[in-house]
């Protein structure tokens, strides 16, 4: 293999081999070490850990006590009473006077009603983990309701009882149907936090969005609609938003990915905040 | 999520571990090139360099014009064994002393003989200095070709992995390619010394031929003018 002029030379020559080997084995090995450190600041993922949760909760709070207020208070035929009787009071009196005393008379029995009406939501928002009690109110609701303006608001109700039972699901076990409930509510959250409400107007508009989804979290194409607001300024600022939210958030366990891959989403610009 | 888990996953020796037989194998075929490459390096550098040496000290003794009896002496007397011009020196004039006794030859014979002894030395020298090139040459063109299959290899193996899943995300992929990767890295790591080497030795052993060629035949011209 070496000539015989070499031989004293080889182990030396053989020393500084293994050294310039060992130095390249180092250098590799360092370098490999600082990719390691600076990977997960350029990844930024656990962004989205505490809170989801808390908007969701906000959302099913606000749900359940105002339309129930609201409707509480629509629904009395008093107020038409004192306005009768107002009327009769003008006849009586002089101009000024009722007029400042209508107004207390109105704020006397709205206070008056508001604390029978407020006892029963109490106890079905401490219970509002069960879905039986929030379904009963929910039918409550729609047995009164009956304007237009009324349904929209028991949908979005029935929303919030959806993303409410998706919570109280992952909290109870780690379930794969509440861990995809979850972050299906995650997804929403995030895309209506960056919705322009501006954009859709004073009503309560609903839109229906089809959003195919990679692994990454990103929109694979571009989110087509499946049912419109009617504003096209209010489709065109949720699907911005949809595009702006990127990366949305997906479960970290790969197998739940196939329920993400194609997903329906409901949206309520208005509600929510 | 998963890219980053598999990323922090990765370090060297796990890319290396978790490879394909036939990559290993080409790794390990690569490696052990390069380990003999920079041992051949390592002693070509030396014994150039001592060649390079030599030669500039015995031109220096020989041109200063003493006696060549004296310096023939001076090279035979020494332990170690002559190399370079100072063994083409004592090659053709121990030719020409043993020729030029012999009364019955002529003149132009002895020349003759002495200018063959000479040729042949020089044609030994040549080959010492010469050792080994061939070798790194082949490692230097060879060896990223090597490696080159082995990330072939690898690469194949990962995507056929990838069939085996039904969906298809670049974090499946990755880690078998960097695992492949590594053979091309390993056998540029060979392959790039190696060619330096060979073209800067090869040069060194031309230069080295042609002084000893002209110094052949200045040594020539003065036994000549000797007889």
């Amino acid at each position: 293999m070496i000539r015989s002029h070499e031989n004293p030379l080889a182990l030396k020559a053989g020393a500084f081999t293994v050294i310039i080997h060992l130095a390249l084995l180092a250098a590799l090995l360092i370098s490999f070490n600082t990719q390691e450190h600076q990977l997960p600041n350029i990844a930024q993922v656990e962004l989205w850990d505490s809170l989801p949760t808390r908007t969701v909760k906000l959302v099913v709070v606000k749900e359940i006590f105002k339309p129930v207020l609201q409707e509480a208070l629509k629904e009395e035929p008093k107020p038409e009473l004192i306005i009768e009787k107002a009327d009769i009071e003008i006849k009586k009196k002089p101009v000024q006077k009722p007029l400042e005393k209508t107004p207390h008379k109105l704020i006397e029995k709205n206070i008056v009603e508001k604390p029978a009406e407020k006892a029963k939501p109490n106890p079905t928002i401490e219970k509002k983990k069960q879905a039986d009690a929030l379904k009963a109110l929910q039918d409550d609701v729609n047995a009164d309701t009956s304007a237009s303006d009324k349904k929209s608001a028991a949908k979005a109700k029935a929303d919030a009882k959806v993303a409410a039972d998706a919570q109280s699901a992952a909290s109870a076990s780690a379930a794969s149907a509440g861990e995809i409930d979850k972050y299906k509510a995650l997804i929403q959250a995030k895309i209506q936090r960056n919705v322009n409400k501006q954009l859709c107007g004073t009503g309560n508009p609903v839109l229906e969005f089809g959003i195919g989804l990679m692994p990454t979290g990103e929109v694979n194409g571009s989110p087509h609609m499946i049912k419109s607001s009617g504003l096209p300024a209010c489709d065109d600022a949720v699907e911005r938003a949809i595009l702006q939210s990127q990366p949305l958030p997906l479960p970290p366990d790969t197998k739940l990915f196939s329920q993400f891959r194609e997903l329906r989403l409901k949206f309520h610009p208005n509600d929510g905040n | 999520m998963n890219a980053v888990n598999v990323t922090t996953d990765m370090s060297i020796f796990s890319l290396i571990t978790g490879a394909s037989l036939p990559v290993q194998l080409v790794m390990l075929a690569l490696l052990i090139t390069s380990l003999f490459s920079w041992w051949y390096i390592f002693i070509k550098v030396v014994t150039i360099k001592r060649a390079e040496t030599d030669a500039e000290s015995f031109e220096n003794a020989f041109w200063t014009g003493g006696d060549l009896n004296k310096l023939y002496e001076g090279i035979t007397a020494g332990r170690r064994k002559p190399q370079g011009t100072a063994a083409i020196f004592e090659a053709g004039f121990k030719e020409y002393a043993r020729n030029k006794q012999q009364s019955k030859i002529e003149i132009s014979d002895v020349m003759e003989g002495a200018r063959r002894a000479m040729r042949a030395t020089y044609n030994r020298e040549i080959d010492d200095l010469d050792a080994h090139l061939p070798f790194l040459a082949s490692v230097g063109s060879v060896s990223p070709y090597v490696g080159l299959f082995g990330t072939v290899w690898g690469i194949m193996h990962a995507f056929l992995g990838l069939a085996n899943t039904g969906q298809a995300t670049l974090s499946q992929v990755a880690p078998g390619i960097a695992e492949a990767l590594i053979a091309t890295a390993i056998g540029l790591f060979a392959a790039i010394p190696a060619v330096i080497a060979y073209n800067r030795f090869a040069s060194s052993v031309d230069r080295l031929s042609v002084r000893y060629e002209s110094f052949m035949e200045e040594f020539t011209n003065i036994l000549q003018r000797k007889s």
